[in-house]
């Protein structure tokens, strides 16, 4: 066993965790970063599309992102945090930019932005273009100049509490996934930033993402918050797929299996530009009243479409050949792609640890940020200050304050009995080599989440079943977990933790009698802003949650709904085009 | 399906490949080559051929194990 010592622990390596590092050390901290991959080349910051949505105080309106941000947040957001994002996503900008991460710029010096998903003519939002994988390259050599420990392959996935004060965190445990060697950190704090929960949804590059900052956040006293709120994304239904705004850009559109272009009758303003859930729900309601499955459709492309194509996505281009669509003459052989929404869990926005305004979660030393945290910022789907922006604001906010903070603990005692407990409930798929496949768990989980009318269009019954399923999951299957080495042991976790996001998505999604955003339930088909401007709280007792909900406390913050009910605007619109939903 | 062929004619042993994988998927041998160890933990990310300096690794697209979809396609 490894035992290491620090002011702040930072467990997950993406951009709100080199953020939070960077910011403890310069703030006097001496800190150790853990990751399960490679700091730099994990989380799913790694694979962000190029798009980073900063709002920018010398171009842009202030009014127009905050609304934008709230109306999209469905009033969920956190909006002293929004303000706290705005004030200070310009400086982080500034600083990405002097520490080496490249953004598009024109002759002129100028940033060079586009307008993308959820922009329109009326309110256009335009955002800054990275270079991919630059951005966390950058942010390791960072983290290294500002004298930051990183510990590689280590899989932290539980919490030290202080062994005189129960209520508050003081270090964690995890192991090398390659030597498999115990890996026990002592810390005045610890910042979690292991992402969030998708679920290793068909969608790209997110298997890594399976929930683990939430769940040992959850199994050691924290409260999780909008677990009922996931991000969809688009893709195809054979492969995953990327690139959706260029392939738009030149004239891929969303078809039905009539041939007609659906999403404007759902969302006029956007269209196939809409939010992702909202063309979701489009797709899924076009399945329900029998017109899907649905496609993406590519015939209209040219050999220069093609070529253009080829220049910006190589590697989807070569998929599209390699899978026969297009020929060496870069003509259209298929041009109708079969296209499916993925749940991808809370990626970007939605569900995580609840936390306050420096960050700290329900537990005094424990601190979360990004996707671990439950999304402040955005709300519901407010992506005018989502995904890595907020990572970097919040990121940079709660490494400051747990620096802070940790300057003020002196010294302290963790319980070896813990340590020790921990570590053998850490090992148990070890001892259980002839046990349950961690795959089989992985794909029980998914057949009883992804179904579109579980995830999408909701309603108590299908929850109910699909709730009751994942407990049997959770009782049966999750003690008898196998794993044959440190490799292994990894997955099985990780497929552990689906299950329990699981449950608590469903039980929260249950609760919340209402539809609000990408919460869709056909059952109770009202925003209701007279009941339900609350957040619900997940804690666990005796190994169960237990859900409460908390007022938002709107009535002092900038903008606020009407006092009313009203229908979701995917149903009226389904309605109105004389669908019985 | 995932990640498919590595060359080792090409490979130069620089390790970055197992280095970098989010996975976990390849381990290297005793002479330092990578070893495709894992494959179905493989989600097809292509990040091992894009930073592999002598083009020795090729990926697919396709999945190892066909995805569980919200309806039938």
């Amino acid at each position: 066993m490894k035992t290491l010592q620090c002011d702040v622990a930072v467990v997950g390596g993406g951009p709100a965790g080199t953020f939070a590092a960077v910011k403890a050390a310069e703030n006097g901290a001496r800190v150790i970063l853990l990751d399960k991959g490679y700091v730099g080349k994990s989380g799913c910051g790694t694979f962000g599309a190029g798009s980073f949505k900063a709002w920018l105080r010398e171009e842009d309106s202030l009014d127009l992102w905050y609304g934008k941000a709230v109306e999209e947040g469905f009033f969920i957001n956190d909006q002293d945090w929004l303000k706290k994002h705005f004030d200070t996503i310009g400086d982080r900008v500034k600083e990405l930019e002097a520490w080496g991460v490249t953004f598009e710029k024109n002759e002129d010096g100028t940033y060079r932005r586009i307008e993308g998903q959820g922009s329109s003519d009326k309110r256009p939002i335009k955002t800054l273009m990275f270079h991919g994988p630059q951005f966390m390259e950058v942010m390791r050599r960072v983290c290294r100049e500002k004298g930051v420990t990183i510990v590689d392959r280590v899989m932290v996935d539980a919490l030290l509490h202080d062994r005189d004060n129960p209520r508050a965190i003081r270090g964690v445990v995890g192991f090398h996934g390659v030597s498999g060697e115990m890996h026990v950190v002592r810390a005045r704090a610890v910042v979690l930033t292991a992402g969030a929960q998708a679920y290793k949804s068909h969608y790209a590059d997110l298997h890594m993402e399976t929930g683990d900052a939430h769940i040992m956040g959850l199994e050691a006293g924290a409260a999780l918050a909008n677990y009922e709120f996931n991000c969809h994304q688009l893709t195809h239904g054979n492969f995953a797929t990327h690139g959706m705004n260029v392939s738009q850009g030149l004239g891929a559109k969303f078809v039905n299996a009539l041939g007609e272009d659906f999403t404007a009758k759902y969302d006029p303003e956007y269209a196939s530009h809409g939010n992702l859930w909202r063309i979701s729900a489009s797709m899924a309601m076009e399945v329900k009243f029998g017109r899907g499955p649905l496609y993406f459709d590519y015939s209209s492309y040219t050999p220069q479409d093609w070529e253009l194509f080829e220049r910006t996505l190589p590697l989807m281009y070569r998929s599209y050949e390699q899978a026969g669509y297009v020929d060496g003459n870069r003509r259209v052989i298929q041009g109708k792609l079969s296209w499916v929404s993925a749940l991808i869990g809370n990626v970007g926005f939605g569900g995580g640890l609840f936390i306050d305004l420096d960050g700290r979660t329900t537990l005094e030393g424990l601190y979360a940020a990004g996707d671990a945290s439950y999304g402040p910022t955005s709300g519901v789907e407010g992506f005018c200050a989502y995904a890595m922006p907020a990572a970097s604001t919040t990121g940079a906010a709660v490494g400051e304050a747990s620096a802070k903070y940790a300057a003020t603990v002196g010294s302290f005692e963790i319980d070896e009995a813990e340590v020790e407990s921990l570590t053998r409930k850490l090992t148990a798929p070890l001892r259980n080599p002839q046990g349950v496949d961690p795959s089989h768990v992985v794909i029980a989980v998914q057949e009883a989440l992804f179904p579109y009318d579980v995830y999408i269009l909701r309603t108590e019954e299908k929850m109910l079943a699909a709730l009751k399923r994942i407990r049997e999951i959770k009782r049966h299957d999750v003690p008898r977990l196998r794993a044959l080495d440190a490799h292994g042991l990894r997955f099985a976790l990780e497929a552990r933790n689906m299950v329990l996001s699981a449950e608590v998505m469903l039980a929260a999604a249950l609760h919340r009698k209402e539809s609000r955003g990408s919460h869709l339930r056909l059952d109770y088909p009202e925003i209701d802003n007279e009941n339900w401007l609350k957040w619900i709280l997940v804690e666990l007792r005796d190994d169960e949650p237990v859900l409460s909900t908390r007022d938002i406390p709107i009535e002092r913050y900038p903008l606020r709904p009407e006092h009313k009910r009203e229908l979701h605007a995917s149903i009226a619109a389904a309605r109105r085009l004389g669908e019985e939903i | 399906m995932g990640i498919r062929h590595i060359d080792y004619d090409k490979c130069t042993r620089c390790g970055r490949c197992v280095t970098y994988c989010p996975q976990d998927v390849l381990r290297p041998d005793g002479e330092r080559r990578p070893v495709i160890t894992y494959l179905q933990d493989c989600q097809s990310c292509f990040l091992c051929e894009k930073y592999c300096p002598a083009g020795a690794i090729a990926v697919s697209a396709d999945r190892e194990r066909r995805p569980i979809l919200p309806w039938k396609i």
